[in-house]
C-alpha cells in the first residue's frame, strides 16, 4: 500500500476509520447549522435596530438638507447685500421672500429670491409669472410642494386668515386652494444630487416626474423647498405695545390743551412719538384693551398720563419682565408661576403666529451700506470720561448705540458738542465732528442707489453743504437743557460752570442769560440756524420832536397843547386854560419851582443851544430799530445773551442831511426782557432790543443809552428823501455765558433803498408831532417828544394796536382826539390814526423767510431782505414790527399772510404782505399755541406744560425727560431751509408728499437725506445697538411669491395710533382761541381709499419701497377722508392750507422712526426630503417609483449681524470711499423649530 | 484487495450499538428539549420586551425622520383555538394620503400575550377599535381583529395623556396566575408619554 504523503498518519499507524470520518462531517454540518441558526437569529434580532439606524441616518441626512435650505438663504442674502456692479455698490431692500438690489442710476439691478425657485437670481420680477408658475402645483408633486400643508388641522406657517384681524387676508383665491387647504404656499423642489449639486428640475409628463437637466452622473439623494419670511414684516412682541398719540401742542384748541396738560411722563413709552412701543398690538388682538396689552408685553406699564387722560408728574418705572424668546411664550405670564396670561387664548396665538415675532431687527446703515449718524448729541467730555457729568445714562447709551470698533479705536457716529457760546469751536475743535461732516459730504455727493441717479450735491449745489451744516447745528441744538444733569437751578449769580449745554435756570420760571441760546455753527461759508435771536426786521424810525406851527405861547394856553409847547426853547411856567399851572411833571404843585422845561431836541447836539422853530418847520429825530426773532421757538425757552453793534450810520442821509452822529454807532448791550417779551423764542419784538436802556438821545458817554439815535434836525417839507451814501454795518454778537466773551455771529450790510422821489423811488412822508399822548405816570414833559422817554419806558406795557400805554414806542395820534392829551388807561373810545404820527420804514427778510437770514453769516440786506410792502407808499407807518410772539400788534403794523387771501389770524405772520411763495410750498411752521406762525425751523420740543389756557413756564423736569420723546427721527429736519445760498425763500426739506413742490423737480427726493441719520432708541432698554435697531417694521409687506396673501397688519399697527393735523382754510381762529374744533385726525388705513392705497398700488406695479424714507411720499389719509387718487389728497390740502409744514411732516417723522425697508432677521420655512430611487437612470425622479426615506419640515430663524467689536470694521467716516459695512455681516441661527404634528 | 487484515472488525457499529447510542441520545434530547422548551418559553417574554422596546425606538425614529406621526397598534388576535388576546403589533406612518405601514405586523413570540387587566396593561384603557373592511388585512386572521393604538410625534413625544402612566405587561398565556394577578414570569414596559422613552421591569 502507499501512504498518501499528505495524510496524517493514524495514531495507530493507519488511516482514520471510515466511521470517524463521517463523524467529522456530521460535526461540521452540525456546527454549520448552529452557526446558520445563530446568524439568522442574530440578523433577526438586529433587524429592528438596523431599521432604526437607517432611519436615523436618513434623519441626519434630512437635517443636513434643512441646513442646506438655511444656507442657501444666507448665501442669497449675502450676495444681495454685498452686490457690486462695475465696482459700485448697489442698494438693497427686503420683503418677505425676496431682496431686491438697486443701481445708483435708480434702476433695478437684481432680485434675489429667498424661496426655492428655478431662477434664484433674476434681473426682473413679474408678479403674475410667479403665481402662474405655481398654478398647477397640486398636480405636480415632483416639481412643487406645499410648505404650508396642514397636518391634523395645524399649519406650519399660517392658518387661513381670521377676518377679525385687520390687514391679514387673501386678496384672491390661491392657486390650487381647496377646502382642506385654503392657503397653500407652494414652492419648487430643488433636487440635490450625490455630488452635492442643486438642481431645479423641469416638469415632465403630468408633473409626477421631474427631469434633472444637465445629464449629471450623480444620483438624486434628496430635495428641498423653502420660503423665507421677513421678520421685520411682523410685530415684535418685545418692543410693541399699544400706541397712544401725543404730539407737541401747537393749537389753541381743546385737543392740544389736553396734549399740553396730559403730557407723557418718563417711562410712558407708548406715548413717545415714533417709539416702537407705539406700535399697536391691538391690530392683532382686537379684543384686548390697552392695559391688558401693557400687562402682557415686557417693560411697558400702564399709568403716567394714562393714555392722555390724567395729569401726572410721576415717572413710570418699567417692569422687569424678561423678554420673550418666541411668540409661543405669549401664552405665559412672566414670573415663577408661569400661569397663562389673562384674556389670551391659544387659538388667538395660533392665528397670530404669522403676524408676530419675538426678534426683529433692522440695520442702521444708509443706502450706501455705511453707518447712519446719530441725531442725539453727546458732550465731548464723554469721549475721554466714561462717567462724564455732562452726560446722563441716556446720552451714554445713545453714544454706545452709535459707536463701533474696539475701545482703543472707537468709531463714533454721533456728533459731539461742547460750547454753545461759540460759532466755531464745536466744529473746529472736535476732529470727529469734522470727520463726520466730511463723511456726510461724501454721502451727499453720490447718487443714491435706487433713486434718480443724481446726488444731493447735484441737486442743491452749494446749498448741499449748507443743508448739512444746518442739520449738524440742529442736532447740536437738541436737548439744550437737560435737567437730569446736576445744578439745573442756580440762584445768586450767573454760573460760569454748568453741565447742561446752555446756561441753567434761576428757578423753575426764570432763566439766566444764555439759557437755551446756541451760537449758529459756522463751517466754511455755511452757517447753521443755531438757536439764537437774529434780526427779523430793521426799521428807520423818524419822529417829530417839535412842530414850528405855532410859537410857544408866553402866557396861558388855551389847552394843554403839546403841539404848541413842543416849540419851547426856554423853560417857563405855563398855565392851562383852567388856571392850573403845568410843571415838569405835569402837576401844578411843581409849576413854580420846576417850570415847564424847554424842548431839548431844539438843540442840534445833546446839550447844545436851542433855537425855536419857525412856522412850517418840524424838528425830527431818527432811530434804527431792530426786531429780534428766533427761528427756533419752543421749549426750553431762550434767554437772549447777545448784543447789537452798528457802524456807518452817518452814511444815512435824510433830506440830504446826515443826522446820525458818529456817536450813534456803538453797541447795544442792554437787550433785555421787556413787557410782553417771550422766553419761548420766535418773534420777540423790537422793544426787546431796546431793552432796559435808560434813555435814548442823551449824553453820548452814557453807556446805558440806546445808541442808534440821530441828532435832531429840522425839515420844512411834507416829504422826506432818504438815501445812503455808504454801508451801514450791523453786527450781532453772542455773549459766551461761560467766558463772557463776545463773538460776532452775524453781520448785516444794511442799505435802505433810496426814497428820493426820483427813478420811481417815492419820497417818505414827514412825521407828525404826537398830539395825543399815552399814560406815562412818571414821564417828563421835556422828554415827551424826543426819544428819551420812549426808550426809558420801552420795558413797560405798550398797550396794543388800538390803545397805547406808556411802553408804546411807535406812536400815532388818536382818533378822535381824547379830551386830555394824556390818555386814560381806561379810555377805549379812541383808535390810533396811522396817517398821523411817527414815520417808520422797515426792511424785512425776503418774502418773510427769516430762516434764510438766520442761516447766513454775512447778510446783505440788498439780497436777503426786502422793503416792507408799504415802503414806497404814502402811509406814515410801513412796518411789520410785532410784539413778542406776535400776539399783540404794534401800532400801524401791517403784517402779511402765509396763505394768500386768507386774512385770518391763523394765516397771519410776520411777513411782508401775502406771501404766495409760502403758500405755494407750504413750508412754514405752526408755532406754539397762541403765537404767530411763520418761518421757523421746528425746534425739538423739550417739554413744557404751557398751553393757551395756562401759559405757565414750568420746566417739565426729569420725570418728563426722554430723548426719543424730544426727537423721534431725522424727520425733524423737515423745516430746515434748502435754498439759503440760492436765496430762495420758503423752501425747506420736503418730507411729505406734495406734487407741486419745487423740491420734486429734480432728484433725489429730499427725504432721502433722512436715510443718512438715525435716532437710537435707548428706552426702555437698548432697542438700538450698534448698527441696528429692534422692532422696526418693514414697509414692504408684499409677500413674494404669494401675492395672493395680504399681510399688512404690522404696518397698520405702526400707523394705528398716529394722527395727522389738518387745519381747514376756514378755521381762522385756531391760533388764538380755544374751541372744540379738532384738527388732529386718526388715519384711514384702508388699502383701497386710505393710507395703504399707495402701498398696494406700488406693490401691484411691481415695485417696493426702496427706502423707509419713502413713507414721506405716501399721503396719510385722515379718517374722515376717502382718497382713491393722489389728486384727492392735493385737493384736500389745498383746502387745508393753514396746516404748517412741521405739523404735516410730524407724522412722517414719527413713522420713519418705526419703519424700515431692510431686515436683519429672516425665518426660513423649509420642507426637505431624503430620497431613494430605483437605479433606472439618474436624470429622472418619478414620484411613484422612488421612495421618500425621510422628511423634515420646520423653520430656522437667522439673523445677520455685525460684531461691533470686530477689529476689521472700517471707519467709514474717515474713509468713506473704502469698503462699506455690508461685507462684515455674519449670520447666526437664533431659533430653530420643527413643524411637528 | 490490499486491505489490511483485521480491518473488518472496525468496519462500523453494530445496529445494537447504534440503537443504544440513539436511544441514549433521544433520552438525553428528550430531557434537554423539555428543559430547553421551558427556558425558551421563558425567554420569549424577554424577547418580547426587546422586540417591543426596539420597535418603539424605531417608531420614534421614523416619526423624526419622516416628520410624520407614527402610530403603534397592538393587535388583539385569535390563536388557533380562536382565543382572542393581544398577540402582535405594527407601526404605521400617518401620511396625508392615509396610513402607510412602516413595519410588517410583528407577532409576539409564541405564547406571549399582553396581560389583559388594565392595571397590568394600561394601554388597554385606550379605545379599542375593530378592524373593518378598510383596515389592513393581517396574515391568517384577515380583518378579524381589534386593536388599540397611540402615536409618536416627530418630536419623540407620544399622543398619550401625560398625566397618566402608560405600560404594558407581557406574559405567557398559559402560565399559571399568581396571587398578584400575574404569572411568575412577566415583563412590564413603561413608556414615558412625554419623552417616549421605554423602561423595562422584570421580576
Amino acid at each position: 500500500m502507499s501512504i498518501h504523503p499528505l495524510r496524517s498518519p493514524h495514531p495507530t499507524g493507519g488511516l482514520r476509520p471510515r466511521g470517524e470520518r463521517a463523524i467529522a462531517l456530521v460535526t461540521v454540518l452540525a456546527i454549520l447549522v448552529i452557526i446558520s441558526v445563530m446568524v439568522v437569529a442574530f440578523m433577526s434580532s438586529i433587524g429592528t435596530e438596523l431599521s432604526a439606524s437607517k432611519a436615523h441616518a436618513d434623519s441626519n441626512a434630512a437635517q443636513i438638507l434643512a441646513d442646506t435650505a438655511a444656507n442657501i438663504v444666507m448665501t442669497q442674502i449675502r450676495q444681495a447685500t454685498t452686490e457690486t456692479v462695475d465696482s459700485t455698490e448697489t442698494g438693497w431692500a427686503s420683503q418677505p421672500g425676496m431682496i431686491r438690489t438697486y443701481l445708483p442710476n435708480g434702476g433695478l439691478s437684481k432680485v434675489y429670491k429667498l424661496y426655492s425657485s428655478g431662477t434664484m437670481v433674476a434681473s426682473s420680477i413679474s408678479l403674475n409669472a410667479e403665481v402662474t408658475d405655481m398654478a398647477n402645483w397640486s398636480t405636480q408633486p415632483a416639481i412643487f410642494t406645499d410648505l404650508n400643508q396642514p397636518v391634523s388641522g395645524s399649519y406650519p406657517i399660517t392658518p387661513p386668515p381670521d377676518s377679525t384681524i385687520d390687514g391679514y387676508s387673501l386678496s384672491s383665491t390661491p392657486p390650487g386652494a381647496s377646502t382642506s387647504q385654503p392657503i397653500p404656499m407652494p414652492a419648487r423642489w430643488l433636487y440635490i444630487l450625490s455630488d452635492g449639486s442643486l438642481v431645479s428640475p423641469t416638469v415632465s409628463g403630468t408633473g409626477t416626474r421631474a427631469t434633472i437637466l444637465g445629464s449629471s452622473t450623480a444620483s438624486i439623494v434628496g430635495r428641498i423647498a423653502f420660503w423665507t419670511d421677513d421678520e421685520s414684516s411682523k410685530i415684535n412682541i418685545n418692543t410693541a405695545s399699544e400706541g397712544s398719540y401725543w404730539d407737541t401742542p401747537h393749537f389753541a384748541v381743546n385737543d392740544d390743551v389736553n396734549l399740553a396738560t396730559y403730557q407723557p411722563v418718563n417711562g410712558e413709552f407708548q406715548r413717545y412719538p415714533g417709539h416702537p412701543a407705539g406700535v399697536s398690538l391691538s391690530a392683532v388682538f382686537p379684543t384686548l384693551n390697552a392695559d391688558t396689552i401693557y400687562g402682557i408685553v415686557p417693560r411697558i406699564q400702564p399709568g403716567g398720563s394714562d393714555n392722555g387722560t390724567v395729569s401726572s408728574t410721576t415717572a413710570i418705572i418699567p417692569d422687569t419682565d424678561r423678554l420673550y424668546s418666541n411668540t409661543d411664550e405669549l401664552l405665559f405670564r412672566s414670573g415663577t408661576d408661569g400661569r397663562l396670561t389673562q384674556g389670551f387664548t391659544q387659538a388667538q396665538l395660533v392665528q397670530s403666529r404669522f403676524l408676530l415675532t419675538a426678534r426683529s431687527s433692522a440695520p442702521e446703515l444708509n443706502l450706501f451700506g455705511r453707518p447712519r449718524v446719530s441725531i442725539w448729541p453727546v458732550h465731548v467730555d464723554f469721549a475721554t470720561n466714561p462717567n462724564s457729568p455732562y452726560t446722563n445714562a441716556f446720552d451714554r447709551l445713545s453714544a454706545f448705540c452709535s459707536t463701533y470698533g474696539s475701545i482703543s479705536s472707537s468709531r463714533r457716529f454721533y456728533f459731539q458738542r461742547q460750547d454753545s457760546g461759540s460759532a466755531t469751536n464745536d466744529y473746529a475743535n472736535i476732529q470727529r465732528n469734522r470727520d463726520l461732516y466730511s463723511y456726510l459730504q461724501n454721502m451727499t455727493s453720490r447718487a443714491v442707489p435706487g433713486f434718480s441717479g443724481v446726488s444731493f450735491q447735484d441737486k442743491y449745489g452749494s446749498d448741499a453743504d449748507q443743508i448739512l451744516t444746518e442739520i449738524f447745528d440742529y442736532i447740536r441744538c437738541t436737548n439744550l437743557f437737560d435737567d437730569s444733569l446736576g445744578n439745573s437751578y442756580v440762584s445768586g449769580t450767573a454760573p460760569t460752570q454748568f453741565y447742561q449745554f446752555t446756561t441753567p435756570r434761576k428757578s423753575t420760571s426764570y432763566y439766566w442769560p444764555g439759557h437755551g441760546q446756541v451760537s449758529p455753527i459756522q463751517i466754511g461759508s455755511t452757517q447753521g440756524l443755531g438757536r439764537y435771536y437774529t434780526i427779523s426786521e430793521i426799521g428807520l424810525h423818524i419822529i417829530c420832536t417839535a412842530d414850528g406851527n405855532g410859537l410857544a405861547p408866553a402866557t396861558n394856553l388855551s389847552a394843554y397843547d403839546p403841539k404848541a409847547v413842543s416849540n419851547l426853547a426856554t423853560a417857563r411856567s405855563l398855565t392851562g386854560s383852567n388856571g392850573t399851572a403845568v410843571g415838569t411833571d405835569y402837576t401844578a404843585a411843581t409849576a413854580t419851582t420846576s417850570p415847564f422845561p424847554y424842548n431839548p431836541t431844539l438843540a442840534d447836539t445833546y446839550g447844545g443851544s436851542r433855537t425855536a422853530l419857525n412856522s412850517g418847520q418840524k424838528r425830527l429825530q431818527a432811530a434804527l430799530l431792530f426786531e429780534a426773532t428766533s427761528a427756533m421757538p419752543g421749549w426750553t425757552g431762550i434767554e437772549g445773551n447777545f448784543q447789537i453793534s452798528v457802524s456807518g450810520l452817518e452814511n444815512l442821509k435824510i433830506n440830504g442831511l446826515a443826522p446820525f452822529p458818529s456817536t450813534s454807532s456803538g453797541t447795544q448791550t442792554r437787550i433785555y426782557d421787556v413787557y410782553k417779551s417771550t422766553v419761548m423764542g420766535g418773534v420777540n419784538g423790537f422793544r426787546y432790543t431796546v431793552g432796559n436802556s435808560v434813555n435814548g438821545w442823551s449824553n453820548p458817554t452814557n453807556t446805558a443809552r440806546y445808541p442808534f439815535i440821530s441828532n435832531p434836525f429840522t425839515v420844512s417839507t411834507n416829504t422826506l428823501s432818504i438815501s445812503t451814501s455808504g454801508t451801514i454795518s450791523v453786527s450781532l454778537l453772542a455773549v459766551n455765558s461761560k467766558t463772557k466773551a463776545t463773538e460776532v455771529i452775524q453781520t448785516f450790510g444794511v442799505s435802505f433803498p433810496d426814497a428820493t422821489g426820483t427813478n420811481g423811488a417815492a419820497l417818505v412822508p414827514t412825521p407828525d408831532l404826537i398830539l395825543t399822548g399815552v399814560n406815562e405816570a412818571n414821564g417828563k414833559a421835556s422828554n415827551w417828544w424826543g426819544y428819551d422817554t420812549r426808550v426809558s419806558r420801552a420795558v413797560q406795557n405798550p398797550g396794543n394796536g388800538s390803545v397805547q400805554y406808556e411802553g408804546s414806542f411807535i406812536r400815532s395820534n388818536l382818533q378822535p382826539a381824547p379830551a386830555s392829551w394824556r390818555l386814560s388807561l381806561t379810555d377805549t373810545t379812541t383808535t390810533v390814526d396811522p396817517t398821523s404820527g411817527d414815520v417808520l420804514r422797515t426792511l424785512m427778510p425776503k418774502a418773510g423767510d427769516l430762516r434764510l437770514v438766520a442761516a447766513t453769516h454775512s447778510v446783505d440786506t440788498a439780497t436777503l431782505f426786502q422793503t416792507h410792502p408799504a415802503y414806497s407808499g404814502t402811509s406814515k407807518l410801513a412796518h411789520s414790527f410785532q410784539e413778542a410772539g406776535g400776539a399783540w400788534p404794534v401800532v400801524g403794523a401791517s403784517g402779511g399772510y402765509l396763505v394768500s387771501g386768507n386774512a385770518t389770524s391763523s394765516s397771519a405772520a410776520d411777513v411782508p404782505g401775502d406771501v404766495s411763495s409760502a403758500a405755494a410750498t407750504g413750508d412754514w411752521d405752526n408755532s406754539l399755541p397762541g403765537f404767530l406762525n411763520g418761518a421757523f425751523a421746528n425746534k425739538p420740543d423739550e417739554g413744557n406744560n404751557n398751553n393757551y389756557k395756562s401759559a405757565a413756564v414750568n420746566p417739565p423736569g426729569p420725570s418728563f425727560f426722554a430723548p426719543n420723546r424730544i426727537i423721534p427721527s431725522p424727520g425733524m429736519f423737515g423745516s430746515l431751509p434748502t435754498q439759503v445760498k440760492a436765496g430762495i425763500p420758503w423752501q425747506t426739506l420736503l418730507f411729505r408728499p406734495q406734487q407741486s413742490h419745487p423740491a420734486n423737480t429734480k432728484g433725489p427726493k429730499d427725504h432721502l437725506i433722512m436715510d443718512l441719520f438715525n435716532m437710537p432708541v435707548v428706552e426702555p432698554y437698548a432697542l438700538s445697538e450698534p448698527l441696528s435697531t429692534s422692532g422696526k417694521i418693514n414697509m414692504n409687506y408684499q409677500i413674494m411669491p404669494y401675492t395672493y396673501i395680504t399681510r399688512n397688519t404690522a404696518v397698520r399697527a405702526a400707523l394705528k395710533a398716529e394722527k395727522i393735523a389738518a387745519v381747514p382754510n376756514i378755521n381762522g381762529g385756531i391760533k388764538s382761541s380755544t374751541g372744540s374744533f379738532s384738527p388732529r385726525h386718526s388715519l384711514n388705513l384702508s388699502d383701497i381709499n386710505g393710507t395703504l392705497r399707495q402701498f398696494r398700488e406700488r406693490f401691484e406695479g411691481g415695485d417696493i419701497f426702496r427706502s423707509a424714507t419713502e413713507i414721506c411720499d405716501v399721503y396719510l389719509v385722515p379718517d374722515n377722508q376717502t382718497w382713491i387718487s393722489n389728486q384727492n389728497a392735493e385737493t384736500y390740502w389745498a383746502a387745508n392750507q393753514l396746516t404748517g409744514d412741521n405739523l404735516r411732516e410730524k407724522p412722517y417723522t414719527n413713522l420713519y422712526a418705526r419703519l424700515t425697508t431692510k431686515s436683519n432677521v429672516f425665518q426660513v420655512y423649509y420642507r426637505v426630503q431624503t430620497l431613494q430611487r430605483p437605479k433606472n437612470g439618474t436624470e429622472v425622479w418619478d414620484e411613484s417609483m422612488g421612495a421618500v426615506t425621510g422628511e423634515r419640515r420646520g423653520s430656522v430663524t437667522i439673523e445677520r449681524y455685525i460684531d461691533p467689536t470686530d477689529a476689521t470694521l472700517p471707519d467709514c467716516a474717515t474713509n468713506p470711499t473704502g469698503e462699506n459695512m455690508e461685507g462684515h455681516y455674519r449670520f447666526r441661527v437664533i431659533n430653530q423649530t420643527r413643524f411637528n404634528h | 484487495m490490499n486491505r489490511p487484515s483485521g480491518k473488518s472488525q472496525h468496519a462500523g457499529f453494530s445496529l445494537l450499538e447504534l440503537m443504544i447510542v440513539m436511544a441514549i441520545l433521544i433520552a438525553l434530547l428528550g430531557t434537554s428539549v423539555a428543559t430547553f422548551q421551558k427556558s425558551a418559553r421563558a425567554s420569549n417574554v424577554a424577547s418580547t420586551g426587546e422586540i417591543v422596546v426596539g420597535n418603539l425606538s424605531l417608531a420614534q425614529q421614523i416619526a423624526n425622520t419622516y416628520n410624520r406621526q407614527v402610530e403603534v397598534r397592538f393587535y388583539r388576535l385569535p390563536d388557533d383555538t380562536g382565543a382572542m388576546a393581544y398577540r402582535a403589533f405594527q407601526l404605521f406612518r400617518i401620511e396625508p394620503s392615509g396610513n402607510k405601514a412602516a413595519t410588517k405586523p410583528i407577532r409576539f413570540p409564541q405564547g406571549v400575550v399582553l396581560a389583559s387587566a388594565t392595571d397590568k396593561t394600561s394601554f388597554l384603557t385606550l379605545t379599542q377599535q375593530t378592524a373593518d373592511a378598510s383596515s389592513p388585512r393581517l396574515p391568517r386572521v384577515g380583518t378579524n381583529y381589534q386593536y388599540v393604538a397611540f402615536q409618536f410625534k416627530p418630536t419623540g413625544e407620544t399622543s398619550l395623556d401625560p398625566a397618566s402612566k402608560w405600560f404594558l405587561t407581557a406574559i405567557l398565556e398559559t402560565d399559571p396566575i399568581q396571587s398578584n394577578g400575574l404569572p411568575a414570569n412577566f415583563l412590564t414596559i413603561q413608556i414615558d408619554p412625554v419623552s417616549g422613552k421605554p423602561s423595562v421591569f422584570r421580576p
